[in-house]
């Protein structure tokens, strides 16, 4: 399909300067993010071509898409770039972006809603069996004791991060698997 | 007689007659600066007697509009309110001249680079600045008084610093010119890069094979003196005249009887790494730098040599004295400068990902090397660790270049040399594989598309994407890049890795620049006044610069430059005289107290106290900056064309009114 | 090499460690002291939070959590330690960044007044491995430890946020590392090469929650490249690296791959090696390690 370049959305860039990938405009498209990379055999998330995609506003071909979320956040691409154009920042700020939207994997919200109401990012009943079985000291961390969670609560509060991540008060941790962290 | 005092009346200040000039220089000031307001402005200013605007002043009209005003409306002062002196003074200096009016009546006020340029969003404010500035200019000008040109005497002879292929160029076209030349040059042969390289592009030309002859030609000719295996020490004095003294490091061998045999290499025990080869072989301690090179004479490098005397008594002539410890030194005077000092190359140590330590990663000079017949594998491409044929070569583009971690400039010519590289080994070596990887590719100007195409048409295969890093593998290495066009990841497991290097200043450059008092830019070159009008030209009036040391760039430049500084030169010290600007400081000397308050000052060494009890100022060193004339307090020293009066003037006019 | 004072840091855990792996935190909380160093706990102290859920939706929400760990402690007035590479990386990007940008920690401090805490900007975040090597120093560790791994190869994983973004962390050389590999070494192991030493192991930024096919393929192409050198196991200073190979190898094993290197956090083949039980300190793993701690440690 032949895609016209008039029409694009000429505001990505300024909205994803906004949310952190201040320097996207010194990408001159050498490929070093791309050499370095850890998924891109791998996965959908090409990150120069992401970074191509910004400049030109092309949001419909990353937004609402999973190649961004695909990254492993290795900051390789960021420690190499020759222009320090920061792509790491890019997708941080994609994300924020599709976020706002409504657009976030499940794994995330797994995550956060653990932190929410458990303190930390995965599950901790069964870190306190394992804490007994090798007769590891009492935890003291946010997960031992109500009053640390509700205090992370009260905060996140504060922010708009809980309904991006569509925390909701009811809900249950899923058995004693370990999830993600990231 | 009534000419001369009717000229006399008409520069006389205590009646000035200003005309106002505005320029507007296209859209360039017009495009922020109201032009109709400045003029009516300037209208209202005291003693201007004439106001014009044009498009472009600086044209044969614009011109003849300020002749014609001054022989028939009287103007006797000019202001132009245009761009900056550093432009067009010269030429509106002329015109006054040519109109019979003295040209240092004539006050440039720049309402462009500074006032237009930087505020052309906010018109207001640029055109208020605008007639500010105008006033200030016309003030001082009502104050200015004629001067004239002094003469200097310039000596018919130049120094080069560096004996490539710039210098030689330069020398050359100015010893036919009939000037004397020194050429003096670090390394015991002159030859610089080019004598290390095997072809070089579009033409495939042998690079020895062009140099030589040139090399040969500058040792034969009479005019130029050849100061290798030696240093600037030191250089002062002045356009015209510069005093030089060169430190000529010692040999400890007699150059008079040296034959360059080479007898004395054979028998010496001590191995060095030889530099010529890029450290790819050794040489001995006493040695002749390569086969061809001018001076043909053997030097004894001081650092490794232990003195076992083998070298002295094998020598048939009796040329060499181990007991010469001490460097000479030359001084001699030259009446300009020829700066070619080259280039160093990117050390690739800096770009760890790229695992130079590895004997098989390599730089493109130490291919070159590989690759000359004269080289330390005699023309054989074998990997360093084991000297086996490889079977897959990765050229790896940009290495210290486009990269703000490094340099961020182009290197310029490694697009042109690594496919130089691929080509030529296709040509011999079919079964190769072999990969490009770059950014982008520059190939422009006349042959080199051609030479791309037939790079292609040998089976060099080009893959746009930088390469991340270089791992090794067994005795192989894995290159990790990506295929811009295929859209994915790629790497290829290579026997020998190439890094393009970038282009850089050479070692000594700060030092040098220190020395002659021209600038370096932040790319670490040597800085020219104006990169397209003034490419060989510094800062300092006598001092060219020539070559790589300018910038990267590849040979036919570096030799059109060389040229171009040759006849830069020879214009200055063609008739043995110039004409500098009367802009110095002059002692008053009945108000001189003889504090040398200004003596010691003066950062150009310009002021002096003499024998006879006075202060005087050489007028080719004192570069008019005015600092003597503001410490002295008895107010002795008048700064020509920035006296007191006529700064306080421009002060009053921006002032004025101010509560 | 300059040695900085060894003192006292207030340790923070994260959610792996303490949850997962408290073996690993047991090897910490006793090896530490023997080498002089004491460390604190941080009560009440939350997920980091890491790049995946908060950083990535809004940029203050992963900011004020970070804030409110690093707050806890300043109130201990005490240097904090993270033992985890994300944790490390995130914690000291949040403290850097409110050192620096005065809006940004006024917007913290709004919010964290709120539950009584303020972020000041007082003490500075150090990784583990930063501690063991410049506070504490390889020829102490050498002195510590009683039993010698000699001829034990292994495997050094530094991971990825350990070492990037180097401006920012400023841990380790970003193409050269060695601090890690110099403290395997102290213990009498060889740290041997292997290709793409510095690349990620495929669990972080979401991919293990996201694609567990493809962090498996990543962690492959890592294990293969480990295997080059034939190690005797793998070491790490990151919990969650940790994870990856330990429960990752059992993931490629259960689709019948060969991948069963014994993976070990460095703390753990250091508290071993100065005598402590294997029981407290490192025994929760999928894949088994006996067989390397009978060989080298000669304890069943």
């Amino acid at each position: 399909m032949k895609i016209v370049l008039n029409n694009t959305n000429k505001d990505l860039v300024n909205k994803v300067i906004e949310y952190g990938g201040k320097r996207v405009y010194e990408c001159f498209q050498c490929g070093m993010c791309a050499s370095g990379c850890p998924v891109a055999s791998d996965t959908d998330h090409k990150i120069k071509r992401t970074m191509h995609q910004v400049l030109l506003g092309l949001d419909e071909q990353i937004l609402d898409k999973k190649a961004i979320w695909l990254c492993t956040t290795c900051f390789m691409c960021l420690e190499r770039c020759p222009q320090n154009a920061g792509p790491t920042d890019v997708v941080f700020a994609l994300r924020r972006i599709s976020a706002e939207k409504g657009s976030i994997p499940e794994a995330q919200i797994e995550v956060a809603n653990n932190i929410y109401h458990l303190g930390h990012a995965v599950t901790v009943q069964k870190g306190i069996t394992l804490r007994d079985k090798v007769q590891a000291p009492p935890l003291k961390t946010a997960g031992s004791d109500k009053k640390h969670i509700l205090e992370i609560q009260k905060i996140v509060d504060s922010t708009h991060a809980g309904k991006l991540l569509k925390i909701k008060k009811d809900w249950k941790p899923k058995g004693d698997d370990v999830i993600a962290c990231d | 007689m009534a000419k001369s005092q009717s000229k006399k009346k008409k520069e006389d200040s205590s009646c000035p007659k200003i005309g106002v000039y505005v320029c507007h220089c296209g859209t360039n000031i017009a495009g922020s600066v109201n032009i109709e307001e400045v003029v009516n402005f300037s209208k209202t200013i005291e003693n201007v007697s004439v106001v014009r605007e044009h498009m472009y002043l600086c044209s044969e009209q614009g011109q003849n509009t300020i002749k014609d005003d001054i022989k028939k409306e009287g103007i006797n002062r000019v202001v132009a309110a245009c761009c900056s002196p550093r432009t067009h003074e010269e030429i509106f200096r002329k015109t006054l001249n040519s109109a019979n009016l003295n040209k240092y009546l004539y006050e440039q006020v720049n309402i462009r680079d500074q006032c237009s340029w930087p505020h052309f969003k906010d018109k207001e404010n640029a055109t208020k600045k605008a007639k500010e500035l105008v006033k200030s200019g016309v003030y001082r000008a009502s104050e200015l008084e004629p001067l004239e040109d002094r003469k200097l005497s310039v000596l018919k002879s130049a120094l080069v610093i560096g004996g490539g292929i710039s210098g030689i160029n330069a020398a050359l076209d100015l010893a036919r010119g009939g000037y004397k030349v020194y050429i003096v040059e670090r390394d015991p042969s002159i030859g610089g890069k080019m004598a290390q390289l095997d072809k070089t592009f579009p033409t495939n030309d042998c690079s020895a094979c062009i140099l030589a002859p040139m090399m040969v030609e500058v040792s034969n000719t009479p005019n130029i003196e050849l100061l290798t295996y030696s240093e600037i020490e030191d250089v002062s004095g002045h356009i015209g005249k510069y005093h030089v003294v060169v430190r000529k490091k010692q040999t400890s061998v007699d150059w008079e009887k040296c034959n360059g045999c080479g007898d004395c290499s054979i028998v010496c025990p001590v191995k060095v790494d030889n530099e010529f080869n890029c450290n790819m072989d050794k040489r001995k301690a006493i040695y002749i730098q390569f086969q061809q090179a001018i001076p043909m004479k053997a030097v004894i490098d001081k650092t490794k040599c232990i003195k076992c005397k083998l070298c002295e008594k094998r020598c048939q002539v009796g040329a060499i004295d181990i007991s010469k410890n001490d460097d000479e030194f030359v001084e001699f005077d030259v009446g300009s400068i020829i700066v070619t000092t080259g280039y160093d190359l990117f050390n690739p140590n800096k770009k760890a990902e790229y695992d130079y330590d590895h004997p098989n990663v390599i730089t493109s000079l130490e291919l070159e090397r590989m690759m000359c017949a004269s080289g330390p594998t005699k023309g054989e491409i074998l990997r360093p660790s084991d000297g086996r044929k490889p079977h897959t070569i990765s050229f790896i583009q940009c290495v210290g270049s486009r990269d703000e971690k490094t340099n961020d400039y182009c290197s310029r010519i490694c697009c042109t040399y690594s496919i130089k590289h691929a080509r030529l080994l296709k040509e011999k070596y079919p079964d190769i594989d072999m990969f490009i990887h770059y950014i982008d590719l520059r190939c422009f100007g006349k042959g080199y598309e051609e030479y791309y195409r037939m790079a292609r048409e040998k089976g060099v295969k080009f893959i746009r994407g930088r390469i991340s890093q270089v791992d090794s593998i067994g005795d192989r290495l894995e290159v990790s890049g990506d295929d811009d066009t295929l859209g994915e990841q790629i790497s290829v497991i290579a026997d020998l890795v190439v890094l393009a290097v970038a282009m850089e200043s050479p070692k000594g450059t700060k030092d040098l620049s220190n020395l002659l008092n021209i600038s370096t830019d932040k790319t670490g070159f040597f800085k020219e006044i104006h990169p397209k009008l003034k490419p060989v030209s510094t800062d300092s009036d006598g001092i060219f610069i020539a070559g790589a040391c300018q910038g990267p760039k590849e040979i036919p430049d570096a030799v059109s430059q060389g040229k171009a500084a040759a006849s830069a030169a020879s214009s200055l010290m063609s008739k043995g005289e110039i004409e500098i600007e009367p802009l110095f400081a002059q002692i008053i000397e009945d108000l001189c107290a003889r504090c040398r308050t200004c003596e010691s000052l003066c950062t150009y060494k310009a002021i002096r106290y003499t024998e006879d009890d006075k202060m005087e100022v050489d007028i080719a060193l004192c570069k008019g900056c005015g600092v003597c004339s503001a410490a002295c307090p008895s107010g002795a020293i008048k700064a020509n064309h920035f006296t007191t009066k006529q700064v306080r003037m421009q002060i009053l006019a921006l002032t004025e009114g101010i509560k | 090499m300059m040695l900085l004072p060894a003192t006292d840091y207030a340790l923070y855990t994260g959610c792996i460690i303490p949850l997962r792996y408290p073996d690993i935190e047991n090897s910490i909380r006793e090896t530490m002291p023997l080498l002089g160093v004491n460390v604190y706990d941080m009560v009440g102290a939350g997920c980091c939070p890491p790049g995946g859920a908060f950083w990535s939706v809004e940029e203050i929400s992963g900011l004020v959590q970070s804030a409110r760990n690093i707050s806890i402690a300043e109130s201990m007035n005490k240097d904090l330690m993270a033992v985890c590479n994300g944790c490390f990386c995130y914690l000291k990007n949040s403290n850097l960044l409110l050192k620096n940008d005065q809006e940004k920690r006024e917007s913290v401090n709004n919010i964290l007044n709120k539950v009584g805490r303020k972020y000041q900007g007082t003490v500075s975040v150090y990784h583990l491995v930063e501690v063991l090597y410049d506070h504490i120093g390889t020829e102490k560790i050498k002195k510590a430890t009683k039993i010698k791994l000699d001829g034990a190869k292994a495997a050094v994983h530094y991971g990825c946020h350990l070492l990037r973004p180097s401006d920012h962390l400023m841990a380790e050389n970003p193409e050269k590392p060695h601090k890690l590999d110099a403290l395997v070494e102290a213990l009498g192991m060889e740290s041997v090469y292997y290709p793409k030493k510095l690349s990620c192991c495929g669990a972080g930024g979401g991919m293990r929650g996201n694609n567990p096919d493809v962090t498996l393929k990543i962690l492959e192409k890592k294990l293969l490249n480990i295997k080059y050198s034939d190690p005797d196991c793998i070491v790490t200073a990151c919990p969650f690296c940790f994870l990856q190979f330990d429960l990752g190898q059992k993931g490629l094993r259960d689709r019948g791959e060969d991948f069963c290197i014994p993976v070990f956090y460095y703390n753990q083949l250091l508290g071993l090696s100065m005598g402590l039980p294997k029981e407290r300190i490192a025994s929760l793993s999928e894949t088994p390690r006996d067989g390397f701690i009978k060989k080298f440690y000669g304890v069943d």
